[in-house]
């Protein structure tokens, strides 16, 4: 029993030492007339993001096999760290909403950001770090679509290309 | 940018991408087997390679057909190495008209298909809505705009040593399928420990 313990355990670190070939998170940033909140869906490999907490936070890997109120403060508290968005020109800060896991090894993040007092988004500006200082050849895509009649817009963040500005000039409704 | 335009984008950073370097070095090491003069057969072999490749790409990304993302990564270098003997091993037969080597460039193609495809698909994880058309249609397009431009500079190398230089192919050939092969086998390696 001892044995086939530690090797489950030894098989799972090799997992997730090695973590999935693909370096990349997606993203979709929405914007909700009813709510008149920002809605914002990160999701990331699960291999590779729990080696990236592992680094970064100093715990095990393994506890993000599990969502529950340890685990999502660390990923929410790295989320906020990491990504930050600004509407002309002023930062706004990101709230939690819920996650889970769907498909097979990605978690999803649903987040949002409460933008009641804002009426006319001129400019909407990413900067968007997630995964780098731990992957050199990561990317993250994040599809904005602000204002439901125009077309969504795309964007590839990685190293040394980790921010830009959109120009959204949408008045809310 | 609009849809068509980022995937075409990403399409041609993928297959040109120097640290994923695979699927380059898989076109370069096929091209290894012709001469300077043999350009228009080395056309048909990178389009016999094409086809392959656009067909699991798109199988797999409209889900007809699911690809093991971990033995497709191995199975790419094992299609290099494999190109690279085949090069050195078989001699160049001018009665043939449908050579062994298109036959195996599309076969192979259908593998570097399915690895475009688990980085295509990943790029919609969570997040695609509506049609996956334009995006694989410009992420295809993508990929074989980028082919053009690693194919000429091929044969640009290709001129450079056989014809000024003066290189005999042979030697060119073996060079190219040598650094191929050498590579290909450390990929395997690396992907398999």
């Amino acid at each position: 029993m001892k044995i086939k313990i530690i090797y489950f355990a030894l098989l799972l670190n090799f997992c997730f030492l090695f973590g999935h070939p693909i370096k990349m998170t997606t993203g979709k940033i929405t914007y909700n007339t009813d709510s008149k909140k920002l809605e914002l869906v990160i999701n990331f490999f699960l291999d590779d993001f729990s080696k990236c907490m592992q680094d970064v936070y100093r715990v095990p890997a393994e506890m993000f096999l599990e969502i529950n109120e340890e685990t999502s403060a660390y990923i929410v508290d790295y989320i906020q760290k990491k990504l930050h968005i600004a509407i002309n020109n002023k930062k706004l800060s990101i709230e939690y909403n819920t996650m889970s896991f769907i498909e097979d090894n990605v978690l999803q993040v649903k987040l949002y950001i409460n933008i009641q007092k804002i009426t006319y988004i001129e400019t909407l500006e990413i900067q968007n770090e997630l995964l780098l200082e731990v992957f050199n050849d990561q990317s993250n895509i994040i599809h904005v679509q602000i204002d439901p009649e125009a077309k969504t817009s795309f964007y590839r963040f990685a190293k040394g290309n980790s921010s830009t500005i959109f120009k959204i000039s949408y008045a809310c409704k | 940018m609009s849809e068509l335009g980022f995937y075409f984008k990403e399409g041609i950073r993928h297959i040109t991408d120097v640290k994923g370097y695979d699927h380059m070095l898989f076109i370069i090491t096929l091209c290894a087997f012709y001469t300077s003069s043999q350009w228009k057969k080395l056309l048909i072999l990178v389009t016999a390679f094409t086809i392959g490749h656009s067909i699991t790409l798109a199988l797999s990304s409209f889900d007809i057909i699911r690809v093991n993302q971990q033995l497709v990564e191995i199975l790419i270098p094992v299609t290099i190495l494999l190109t690279s003997i085949f090069n050195i091993t078989v001699e160049q037969k001018e009665n043939r008209k449908v050579s062994y080597n298109y036959l195996l460039a599309m076969f192979f193609g259908l593998i570097h298909g399915m690895g475009f495809s688990n980085y295509f698909r990943s790029m919609m994880i969570g997040i695609l809505e509506g049609s996956i058309i334009t995006p694989l249609f410009g992420f295809n397009l993508g990929i074989e705009t980028g082919q053009i431009f690693i194919v000429a500079i091929f044969i640009l190398w290709l001129y450079v040593f056989t014809r000024f230089l003066k290189v005999q192919h042979r030697d060119w050939k073996l060079f190219i399928s040598g650094g191929g092969a050498s590579l290909a086998i450390s990929m395997i390696i690396e992907n398999t420990l």
